[in-house]
């Protein structure tokens, strides 16, 4: 009986130790490098947006498609940041960014701020508990990055 | 053989813990490399937000020969780098969040034509506020006899600090017991003999001057100012990672405990390094806003000002074409009609790509 059950550990820990530890290094790899990918477009996005000082919807449908190009589901927020110039009561100066409504094609001025967020949609709660306990799985995307027009 | 089977079995599970423990330090290595990338990102977009706001045309109608009269003031440009990271790290730009960014920055700055600005730990919060701390100590004292010392009430500070452009420094030369300031765009000084009188130290026979000085040229100039620069960012650094000893704690106060020489290599790109135009740099260490970990390294950001090349509109056999400036032939210079800023704009305006003289280097 130990016999039949030592065996059967014994396939299991071969199966793990040559098959499963290089699938998940490989799928770690793998999924890191979209992450860096999806950065990289994110940030090429902001660097012809900023240039162009206009950008249109479909602009960030491209930018959608090319983020969700790398086999995670993604979803990609833009916003564009007016800065204003208020007075405090105590007679300070601040700035506040106000969000402006997109329209279907956006001419914008210098000195305004266009931030992206991606957000990885569609976790599995499995996926999220294991990250939480053990670590081996990995933390969704979740980034934003803002860019003045120049 | 049950024995046997055993033996090889518990080596077996204890390579899958070796195993699991290897890819949980890699992950977490895979991780910390992409926060330091977008880090690196990022601090790249808020130092090019602060930069633009820094720069300011001296005069309103800029004349387009006299390029290099861009003025440079550092007014609000640390809030803008601040504003910058806090909206990257989805945080409100609000005046805490704006401190605990520039709590990070280890050391900024701006290099102007005639001097330049280095970041300085400065106190904000100079009110004299009785701090809960010493209203305990007091009442210790008072009740149970205890021998705390209390700072006299007049002393006590708000205790808050932050991070501050300083005073603006001249680029200094000593020659011939003469103080030189100099200025890194053409070389004008200003120019002043120290001496002592009574005790005191007084600047006598202030000179100025157009161009540089005997005895001084811009090779050496410019070697001097990296030189200052250089030793001033590394003593900036040393300053922001001093390890504070709070006696109340026995605890480190300074949140900035990065352990490590630091120099600027002078000739490792041609970008931002020999500065020898304005210029600003901003170096952030120690981040831990979004990763799971405090990042180890150091971000640095710079950006310097450069030519922009124009788009030239001109007319040639009756069809409107453009090219950059530098690239039209001299005698055809007369048969520019316009001056656009991209060629984007001069297609807007009915002008096509002369195939011929855009393939050819600028110059």
């Amino acid at each position: 009986m130990s016999d039949y059950i030592n065996t059967i550990i014994s396939i299991a820990l071969a199966f793990v130790l040559t098959v499963g530890s290089v699938l998940v290094f490989s799928n770690a790899a793998e999924y890191n490098t979209a992450k860096v990918m999806i950065l990289n477009e994110t940030n090429n996005f902001l660097d012809k947006v900023t240039d162009a000082k206009e950008f249109s919807t479909e602009d960030i449908d491209d930018l959608s498609l090319a983020v969700n190009s790398y086999g995670v589901a993604c979803n990609v927020n833009v916003k564009r940041l007016v800065p204003i110039t208020q007075l405090t009561p105590l007679d300070d100066i601040n700035v506040l960014y106000i969000s402006q409504p997109l329209e279907d094609f956006n001419q914008l001025n210098a000195s305004e701020v266009i931030k992206v967020s991606v957000e990885e949609i569609g976790i599995s709660p499995l996926r999220n508990t294991i990250y939480k306990f053990s670590g081996i799985e990995n933390r969704k995307i979740e980034f934003s990055v803002p860019a003045v027009v120049r | 053989m049950k024995l046997l089977y055993g033996i090889i079995n518990i080596i077996g599970i204890f390579l899958a813990c070796l195993f699991l423990v290897f890819f949980m330090e890699y992950n977490k290595k895979l991780e910390d490399n992409f926060w330091e990338y977008h880090l690196r990102i990022v601090s790249d977009k808020a130092a090019e937000a602060a930069f633009a706001d820094a720069l300011k045309s001296e005069n309103i109608n800029i004349d387009y020969i006299n390029l290099d009269s861009a003025e440079v003031s550092p007014q609000r440009s640390l809030d803008v780098y601040a504003d910058m990271m806090c909206l990257a790290y989805d945080m409100v730009p609000t005046d805490s969040n704006r401190q605990l960014i520039k709590e990070h920055i280890a050391v900024a700055i701006l290099a102007t034509n005639n001097g330049f600005y280095v970041t300085e730990t400065v106190e904000v919060d100079t009110t004299n506020s009785k701090s809960i701390k010493q209203e305990e100590k007091e009442v210790l004292n008072k009740m149970w006899g205890y021998n705390y010392q209390v700072v006299p009430e007049e002393e006590q500070n708000g205790g808050e600090y932050t991070i501050a452009w300083g005073l603006k420094r001249p680029y200094l030369m000593n020659i011939d017991d003469y103080t030189y300031a100099l200025s890194m765009k053409d070389g004008s000084w200003l120019r002043a003999r120290e001496q002592v009188h009574g005790g005191s130290y007084v600047l006598t026979d202030l000179e100025r001057g157009p161009t540089y000085p005997p005895g001084i040229e811009r090779g050496n100039l410019l070697s001097k100012i990296n030189a200052d620069i250089n030793a001033e960012v590394a003593y900036q650094i040393q300053q922001r990672n001093k390890v504070v000893i709070d006696e109340d704690k026995g605890l480190s106060t300074n949140i900035n405990t990065y352990a490590g020489t630091f120099f600027l290599p002078s000739e490792l790109t041609n970008g931002v390094n020999t500065i020898n135009k304005p210029t600003f740099l901003i170096l952030i260490q120690n981040t831990k806003f979004n990763s799971i970990s405090k990042l180890s390294s150091v971000s640095a950001s710079g950006y310097s000002i450069g030519k922009k090349r124009l788009v030239l509109g001109f007319i040639e056999n009756g069809v409107r074409y453009y090219c950059y400036e530098g690239q039209l032939p001299n005698n055809k210079i007369g048969s520019i009609v316009d001056i656009y800023r991209s060629p984007k704009e001069a297609v807007i305006n009915g002008y096509q790509a002369h195939l011929e003289y855009l393939p050819l280097p600028l110059n």
